[in-house]
């Protein structure tokens, strides 16, 4: 028989019968929220220029997009964010007021193919844009604990880190070796560190700080005895930062901080968090503080943003299902 | 309890050793016969996988720590993962190795080199600036030159007896490589104590 009447192309990903009715009723509960919150809801459009992600991902891999030249000549490529297309509209707006916005769809990305990879990835978020530091931070953040209670999953933990802590960390170490030491942070890589120190001969309390940082991804007590140890004032305030919002939103014991948080999109300005769970090996939530991702398009605007990977989302909700019933038998 | 895929071969006879010397209770791993997954006491859950497997396994989280080398670490396309520690076992390298003559080499096409390790090949010869047809094997790399296929090879070498015995020799080191220590980055954030016990326990009895 033809291979069309009943395989699916490599690049889609399967139909979704299972969990449809699950998704449909976090999404509507989601919807509810951010409404009421003031978010409006976007539609966004299917193909963007190739040369809108390139000129805000410096170093996008190219590859993991989905492209095609269309009738002027130029590289399309099928949606791979919202988050930079809604900073395109807002720009056109031509106004400097306070937006919100939510979102609801897929992304599409290229990953490895055979490797259990989805190309086609299902996203709800908002946008919160104009609103600054440290205000706007504690709203998002105060929408996200709301809404973790419609997944009804355990465990959970939301992860603070900080993007200017680690700017002033590059500072400290010196920018000419920033590459290498950002690599080997994001890796948490103590032996690497250890070696990078000697080679460098940083001065010893500063080495000690610098191989203790993989250590650093914990409760608010560690960061709280981290604070008293170190005497640079701007990584202090970095991290008092993070206090304030873990107070401010009333945040859980079980919450954690990453001091070795390394800002994974060059336009993160300030904090950065995640949320995890224990039954997926993937983050289910991420977001941050981007007030330089407008610059791009010549405007200074501060902004903040947060993504569900629903996807990531019902296999926790799969998988605590087939925990219990296993747990049931036994 | 952890869960650990260890690369099987010699980076699982080194680990063996380790975890003798850590005081574990090694009597499931010496007695192993063909069982893919062990337990030590009741601490350690381990599996035994091909390198690039191990990686897979991190990259889903079916485990929480993979022992594996750097080499297969540089090559895999996969990066998201805490690269804990170097265990400093294993250590060889890459390099470039041809007969000596390759040093003088003047062609009028592109030069074929043959390797496992594609990725890294394409690299290193982008740095150089020089363009090159790579041809993959999947065994004796060796080969590729010996048969007249390739001018040279990319591969590991350790202590470089293959590439005498066949009149080859090492032309250039690429990137040195040891067996280093992962972790899936979800898993350090519900396990962090027990894992970083388990990375202090390993790097003081290395």
């Amino acid at each position: 028989m033809e291979l069309y009447k009943f395989a699916i192309p490599e690049e889609s990903r399967g139909i979704v019968i299972d969990n449809v009715d699950k998704l449909r009723n976090f999404e509507q509960q989601l919807r509810e929220k951010f409404y009421q919150k003031g978010y409006v809801e976007t539609l966004l459009p299917t193909f963007e220029y190739v040369d809108l992600y390139k000129s805000v991902y410096k170093n996008l891999d190219e590859n993991t997009l989905f492209k095609y030249i269309n009738k002027e000549g130029k590289d399309l490529a099928l949606r791979w964010d919202f988050t930079v297309p809604i900073a395109k509209y807002y720009i056109s707006q031509k106004s400097d007021k306070l937006a919100k916005y939510c979102y609801f769809g897929k992304v599409y990305r290229k990953n490895r193919e055979h490797k259990g990879k989805n190309n086609e990835i299902y996203q709800i978020g908002i946008e919160l844009v104009g609103k600054e530091a440290i205000e706007g931070d504690i709203e998002c953040i105060s929408l996200l604990q709301e809404s973790l209670s419609i997944f009804k999953l355990n465990d959970l933990k939301i992860e603070l880190g900080s993007a200017s802590f680690f700017d002033r960390l590059c500072e400290v170490i010196g920018n000419d070796k920033k590459e290498e030491f950002s690599r080997l942070l994001q890796q948490k890589n103590i032996s690497g560190l250890k070696k990078f120190c000697d080679r460098y001969s940083i001065e010893q309390s500063l080495r000690e700080f610098v191989i203790s940082l993989p250590r650093l991804n914990g409760n608010i007590d560690i960061l709280k005895r981290v604070i008293n140890k170190v005497n640079d004032r701007q990584l202090k305030e970095g991290m008092e930062e993070l206090v304030k919002i873990y107070e401010k939103t009333h945040m859980k014991q079980q919450d954690i901080f990453d001091l070795a948080c390394v800002p994974n999109m060059e336009y993160y300005t300030g904090i950065i968090f995640k949320v995890y769970s224990k039954y997926v090996e993937e983050p289910i939530i991420s977001g941050g503080r981007y007030d330089k991702l407008y610059e791009n398009f010549g405007k200074d605007i501060p902004a903040i943003g947060m993504a569900y990977y629903m996807d990531n989302i019902l296999k926790a909700i799969e998988r605590v299902g087939e925990k219990n019933a296993k747990d049931s038998i036994d | 309890m952890l869960k650990i895929a260890l690369t099987k071969g010699r980076i699982e006879k080194n680990m063996t050793e380790t975890f003798e010397k850590i005081g574990y209770d090694i009597t499931n791993l010496m007695n192993k016969d063909r069982e893919l997954q062990i337990n030590i006491e009741d601490k350690l859950q381990i599996i035994f996988a091909k390198s690039n497997d191990v990686v897979t396994f991190i990259e889903h989280g079916v485990v929480d720590i993979g022992i594996v080398g750097s080499d297969t670490l540089l090559e895999n396309a996969f990066k998201d993962y805490y690269e804990l520690l170097d265990l400093e076992i294993g250590k060889c390298c890459f390099a470039v190795c041809s007969y000596p003559d390759y040093r003088n080499l003047n062609l009028n096409r592109r030069k074929k080199i043959a390797t496992k390790y594609p990725n890294i090949t394409k690299k290193y010869f982008e740095r150089k600036e020089e363009d090159v047809e790579i041809i993959k094997l999947e065994g004796s790399v060796e080969l590729g030159p010996v048969v007249g296929l390739t001018d040279a090879i990319v591969d590991i070498v350790e202590t470089g007896s293959t590439l005498k015995a066949n009149g080859l020799e090492v032309i250039e080191r690429i990137a040195n490589i040891s067996t280093r220590l992962i972790c899936n980055k979800t898993k350090f954030k519900y396990k962090k104590e027990e894992i970083l016990n388990l990375v202090d326990l390993i790097e003081k009895h290395k």
